[in-house]
C-alpha cells in the first residue's frame, strides 16, 4: 500500500502545474539519534521514546549520520533498528558506510531483502563526505560505483539515496546529477544506479539571531531544493526518467544550527519554540517542492548543550519540544497536496495542504512582539482591513477572522467548505509549560462572508 | 586541630559579634556561603546523581558549608561508608558538613553516631548538627494537627539533643529545619511553631538535664513561592518576605538567649538551611524565572544579602545538583554532561569570593536595582543587582553620606570616601566593585543574562 503510495507521490510530483504537488508519505522524518552507548558512553534513551515518537506522526526514520558511519550496527543490532522503526508505522532509510564492501553490501541487501511491506527499501550511502574541505566529489563517484550497482544487483527494487553533503554543494550535485560525474542513468546491469539525491542542511553557527532563523535559514533551503529540483528535472529528461522512476529528493539532516547556544525555549536554538515554527517552515518547502522526506536531526541527543537538537526533551520528563508538536500537528493533519498559501506579514509564514476531504492551513507568528488580527481569505479577491491577512485561493466565498499572539502558531483544518474542524492553537506560553497545542473546536468569530 | 581552633576561634567571635548591638556593623559568619548535599547516585532510588564528579566545581564556588539534610536523607540515612564519604568530601574541599540526624532516631542511636565521627581521633570533628527535616510539611495546611505534630518534634528533640550532647558537648545543634506556611501563591515562616521552640511553650533553647544547651540554634527553610508567581515576585516580595522572617527569628532568638541568659559564643544562632525561588520548579529557561533562570542567581545573591545583614551563620540554598527532573531541577551547577554553573553558582562565587568582614549598608534609588555590601581592613565590595528587565541605567557608586548625582540610578554606601565611581549597568546584569580602602578599583566583575545565555562566567574588567 505504501509502495503504490509512492508510486502515485513519484507521478503525480512531476506535474505540480497540472494538479498540486503531491505531499510524500513520508515527508515527516527524523533521525533515529541517539541510543546508549552509540557513541562510547553517551546516554541514549530511544529505547523507551518509540510511543512518542510514534505519536508525533513521522513516517520516515533514518539511520544515519557520522555515528552510523563509523560504526555501522550488526546485522541483529540493525534488524532490532527496523523492527522498532516498522513497529511505529514508519519506514526505515538505512546508510550504508561509504567503506563497506561489496560483498558485505550485497549480503546486507540480501538479508534485509524488501518484501511485503519487511525489510529495507531505502538507502543511503555515507555520510558527509566532502565536508569541511574533505574528500572530491571524484571520491564520492567513485564508492557510488563501487556500492550501488551491486545493491541494486541483489534487489533492484530498493531506492539509493546519495549523497548526504553537510550541505548543499552545487557544483558537486551538478557533477552527479547529469553531469561530468553523472549517476543518474542505468549501470551495467540495467538498473537506475541511484534513485534520487539527500543533503543536509544547517543554515546557522555559533553566531546568529533571531531574523536568521525566521528568514536568511529557510531561504537558503528553499533555493537549495529549487536548484536540486532543476537538476532532477534536466537528468530525468536526459535519461529518460518517467513515472515512478523519476529522481526523489530529500533532506535528510536539518535544524537551526550545528552549535546549539542554549535550551532556551524563549529563545532561538534548536530547543526553542522558534525552532518548532522554523522546522514547520522546513516541511511547508519539502511540500512545496515534492521532498520525498524532511528528517531533523535527531530524536533525542540531550547529553550536550551544544548538540542537544532532539524534538524530545531532557530525561526523565523527555518533554516534547516546539519541534515534535510542530511536527505533529503537521504530519497528523496535512495530506493530499501541497496549497499555496500568502501572507501579507513576512515574520509569519503560513503554510497550506488540501486533500479529498479537508482543507489545512498553518499559520505561523515568528514575530518577537506583536500581535495580530487577521482574515484568513480563502479566495483570491476577498478584501480585507486586517492588520495580517492570510490568503489560500479556493475558490471559496469564506473569510476566517481571529487573532495570533506573538510567538504563536494556529492551524486550522477545515472541511472542503470552509467550515472549521479543528483549530489548534499552540505557542511560546504553552511551550513554557510543556503544555501540548491547545485543540479548539470551533472559532467563535468565524464570519461567512 | 589548630585549624579547629582557629575555626572556633572565628565562630566564636562571629557570634560574639553578631548578636552585638544591632546599630553596630554585622559580621559576616565564615560559614555563610552554603550548599546542600544533593543529589549523589542513588540517595534516591535510581533516580541518576553527579556529586562525585562536580567537586572541584563546588570548592570553586567558594561555599563553605554543605549540609547533609533533607527529606532524602531524613528517610534514607546514608550508611557510615558513604557518610564518610560525603563528609571527607566535603571536608576536602575546605567546607564544613552540617549533618541532619534522623528525626526517628533513638538516643542511643544519636550519641553513637556523634561518637563515631567526633571522638575519632583520626577524623575531623563534625561541629554542625541538625535533627530532622521539615516536620510538619504534612500537617502544615491545618493549624490544629500542625500544633499537635509540634509537641512530637518537641518529643524528638529533647530525646535526641541532650543524648548528643552528652557525646559531644562542643557540637553546635540546629533545630528544627521547618519549611513555610503556604498562604495564598506564596509561603512564610511558621512562625507559631517557631515561637514555641525558641523561648515558648514547647522551649528549647534552655539547658538540658546534663548542664548543657539544649540546642544552639534555629534553622529554616523557604521556597517563598508557589505554583503560579511572576518575575516581581522573585525580585519583591519573595525578598521581602525572607527578610521579614529573618528578622522575626533574630528576635525570637533575641528573646531567648535574653530568658537564659546565653551570652558570648552561648549565643543562639540562626541559618536558611533550604532555599530557592520556589519548590515547584517551572522550567529551565535563563531568561526565565525559576531556580535555573539568570534572575534565580540574582535571588540567591540577594538571600546571602538578607543572611550577612542579619547574622546567619549559614544560607545553604537546595541544592548543589538535581537535574533530572524539570520540577525540581534547583541546582547551581546544571544538567549533565556539561554541568555548566548556572547564575545562581556565579552569583555565589563572586559573593563568596569577594565578601568577607562585615555588612556594608548600601542603598539604591530604584525598586529593580539593589545593592549588597560589605567591607573588612582591606577592601570594601559593592555588588550591584539590576533586575529590571528592560532598563539599562548609567549610575554613580557613592561612597559618601552626603554627595549628589544626577544619574537615574544612585547607589550610596557610606564609607565616608569622598570618592564616586560613575559606570552603567544593563538590564539584567549584575556587576561587582571591589575596592582598596581607599577607593580604587581593584576588581570589577560583569555578568548578565546574556553571560548566562552562552554559558560564560562573568566577565572580568
Amino acid at each position: 500500500m505504501k509502495k503504490l503510495a509512492l508510486v502515485f507521490f513519484v507521478i503525480l510530483r512531476s506535474l505540480p502545474w497540472l494538479i498540486g504537488q503531491e505531499i510524500s508519505p513520508y515527508l515527516f522524518g527524523q533521525n533515529f539519534w541517539m541510543e546508549k552507548n552509540t557513541e562510547r558512553n553517551r546516554p541514549g534513551y530511544i529505547n523507551i521514546l518509540w510511543p512518542k515518537v510514534e505519536a508525533s506522526g513521522i513516517k520516515m526514520v533514518r539511520i544515519g549520520g557520522i555515528g552510523y558511519e563509523n560504526n555501522f550496527p550488526s546485522k541483529d543490532k540493525l534488524a532490532a533498528m527496523v523492527d522498532s522503526i516498522r513497529a511505529i508505522g514508519a519506514e526505515p532509510l538505512v546508510q550504508v558506510p561509504r567503506d563497506i564492501s561489496e560483498e558485505h553490501v550485497s549480503k546486507l541487501i540480501s538479508d534485509f531483502k524488501y518484501i511485503n511491506g519487511k525489510g529495507i527499501h531505502f538507502y543511503s550511502i555515507g555520510n558527509e563526505p566532502i565536508c569541511n574541505g574533505k574528500g572530491t566529489i571524484d571520491d564520492v563517484y567513485e564508492y557510488i560505483l563501487r556500492l550501488a550497482p551491486s545493491m541494486k544487483a541483489v534487489d533492484p527494487s530498493i531506492k539509493i539515496l546519495v549523497f548526504d553533503a553537510c550541505t548543499f554543494y552545487g557544483e558537486a550535485y551538478a557533477a552527479l546529477c547529469g553531469g561530468r560525474l553523472d549517476i543518474t542513468g542505468k549501470d551495467k546491469n540495467g538498473n537506475w544506479m541511484i534513485d534520487g539525491f539527500t543533503f543536509h542542511n544547517y543554515p546557522n553557527g555559533r553566531e546568529y539571531n533571531r531574523d536568521n532563523v525566521i528568514f536568511s535559514g529557510p531561504r537558503s533551503i528553499a533555493s537549495q531544493a529549487v536548484l536540486l529540483v532543476e537538476m532532477m528535472g534536466k537528468a530525468n529528461k536526459k535519461h529518460g526518467r518517467e513515472d515512478d522512476s523519476k529522481l526523489l529528493w530529500g533532506l535528510t539532516e536539518v535544524n537551526v544550527t550545528y552549535a546549539n547556544p542554549n535550551r532556551e525555549i524563549a529563545g532561538y536554538g534548536n530547543p526553542s519554540f522558534l525552532a518548532g515554527q522554523f522546522m514547520a517552515a522546513i516541511y511547508g518547502i519539502g511540500m512545496k517542492h515534492g521532498a520525498l522526506t524532511i528528517a531533523p536531526w535527531c530524536i533525542s541527543e540531550t547529553d550536550r548543550v551544544r548538540t542537544d537538537f532532539g524534538y524530545l526533551g531532557m530525561p526523565s520528563e523527555f518533554y516534547p519540544r516546539s519541534s515534535y508538536y510542530h511536527t505533529q500537528m503537521m504530519a497528523l493533519n496535512m495530506e493530499g497536496e501541497f496549497l499555496q498559501t500568502e501572507s501579507n506579514n513576512s515574520y509569519v509564514k503560513t503554510i497550506g495542504t488540501q486533500s479529498d476531504a479537508v482543507i489545512c492551513i498553518m499559520i505561523l507568528n515568528s514575530d518577537n512582539a506583536h500581535d495580530f488580527e487577521f482574515d484568513l481569505i480563502l479566495n483570491k479577491k476577498g478584501d480585507s482591513g486586517k492588520a495580517l491577512v492570510v490568503r489560500a485561493d479556493l475558490g471559496l466565498d469564506q473569510t476566517i477572522s481571529g487573532s495570533i499572539s506573538n510567538q504563536s502558531t494556529i492551524m486550522f483544518v477545515l472541511s472542503k467548505s470552509g467550515q472549521i474542524l479543528k483549530h489548534y492553537l499552540y505557542g511560546l506560553e504553552h511551550n513554557l509549560k510543556y503544555l501540548p497545542p491547545e485543540l479548539i473546536n470551533n472559532l467563535s468569530n468565524n464570519e461567512n462572508k | 586541630m589548630q585549624n579547629q581552633i582557629m575555626k572556633r576561634a572565628i565562630i566564636f567571635c562571629h557570634i560574639l559579634l553578631a548578636y552585638s548591638l544591632l546599630s553596630e556593623a554585622q559580621e559576616i559568619s565564615p560559614y555563610l556561603f552554603g550548599q546542600n548535599h544533593w543529589m549523589a547516585k542513588s540517595d534516591e532510588g535510581d533516580r541518576p546523581g553527579y556529586i562525585h564528579l562536580l567537586w572541584p566545581k563546588i570548592q570553586e564556588s567558594g561555599v563553605k558549608l554543605i549540609r547533609i539534610g533533607g527529606g532524602g536523607y531524613e528517610h534514607r540515612f546514608p550508611n557510615r561508608v558513604t557518610l564518610k564519604a560525603i563528609i571527607d568530601s566535603i571536608q576536602g574541599i575546605g567546607a564544613e558538613p552540617l549533618l541532619q540526624v534522623p528525626s526517628h532516631y533513638s538516643a542511643e542511636e544519636a550519641s553513637e553516631l556523634v561518637e563515631f565521627f567526633n571522638k575519632d581521633p583520626k577524623r575531623k570533628p563534625i561541629r554542625f548538627w541538625s535533627i530532622g527535616n521539615e516536620p510538619l510539611l504534612r500537617v502544615r495546611h491545618d493549624r490544629e494537627s500542625m500544633l499537635k505534630k509540634l509537641d512530637d518534634v518537641y518529643a524528638f528533640l529533647t530525646r535526641i539533643a541532650p543524648a548528643m550532647k552528652l557525646a559531644d558537648p562542643t557540637i553546635n545543634i540546629l533545630i528544627y529545619d521547618g519549611s513555610g506556611i503556604p498562604i495564598g501563591n506564596t509561603e512564610k515562616l511558621n512562625y507559631e511553631a517557631y515561637e514555641a521552640l525558641c523561648g515558648g511553650r514547647l522551649d528549647v533553647t534552655g539547658k538540658d538535664e546534663n548542664g548543657h544547651w539544649m540546642i544552639d540554634g534555629i534553622n529554616w527553610h523557604i521556597y517563598p513561592n508557589r505554583q503560579e508567581y511572576d518575575r516581581d515576585d522573585v525580585v519583591f516580595s519573595s525578598i521581602f518576605s525572607i527578610r521579614k522572617a529573618a528578622r522575626q527569628i533574630t528576635e525570637l532568638i533575641e528573646k531567648a538567649n535574653q530568658k537564659h541568659g546565653r551570652n558570648g559564643d552561648a549565643r543562639l544562632i540562626w541559618g536558611l538551611t533550604e532555599i530557592n525561588v520556589n519548590a515547584g520548579n517551572p522550567n529551565r529557561e535563563v531568561s526565565g524565572i525559576g531556580c535555573p533562570s539568570f534572575l534565580g542567581g540574582q535571588f540567591i545573591a540577594e538571600v546571602y544579602g538578607i543572611g550577612m545583614e542579619n547574622g546567619a551563620y549559614t544560607v545553604a540554598p537546595w541544592c548543589i545538583s538535581e537535574t533530572d527532573r524539570v520540577r525540581t531541577d534547583f541546582g547551581f551547577i546544571g544538567l549533565p554532561a556539561d554541568f555548566y554553573p548556572r547564575s545562581s553558582y556565579y552569583h555565589t562565587q563572586l559573593l563568596a569570593l569577594h565578601m568577607s568582614g562585615t555588612f556594608l549598608h548600601t542603598e539604591s534609588n530604584m525598586s529593580y536595582v539593589h545593592a549588597i555590601g560589605s567591607i573588612n581592613d582591606s577592601e570594601i565590595c559593592v555588588m550591584i543587582l539590576n533586575r529590571d528587565q528592560f532598563h539599562n541605567y548609567e549610575f554613580d557608586l557613592i561612597l559618601n553620606k552626603d554627595e549628589k548625582s544626577e544619574k537615574p540610578l544612585i547607589i550610596r554606601a557610606d564609607v565616608g570616601l569622598q570618592k564616586t565611581i560613575s559606570g552603567s549597568i544593563p538590564n539584567q546584569t549584575t556587576q561587582m566593585f571591589v575596592l582598596s580602602r581607599s577607593g580604587e578599583i581593584k576588581e570589577e566583575y560583569n555578568y548578565g543574562l546574556t553571560h548566562n545565555l552562552k554559558n560564560l562566567p562573568p566577565e572580568k574588567k
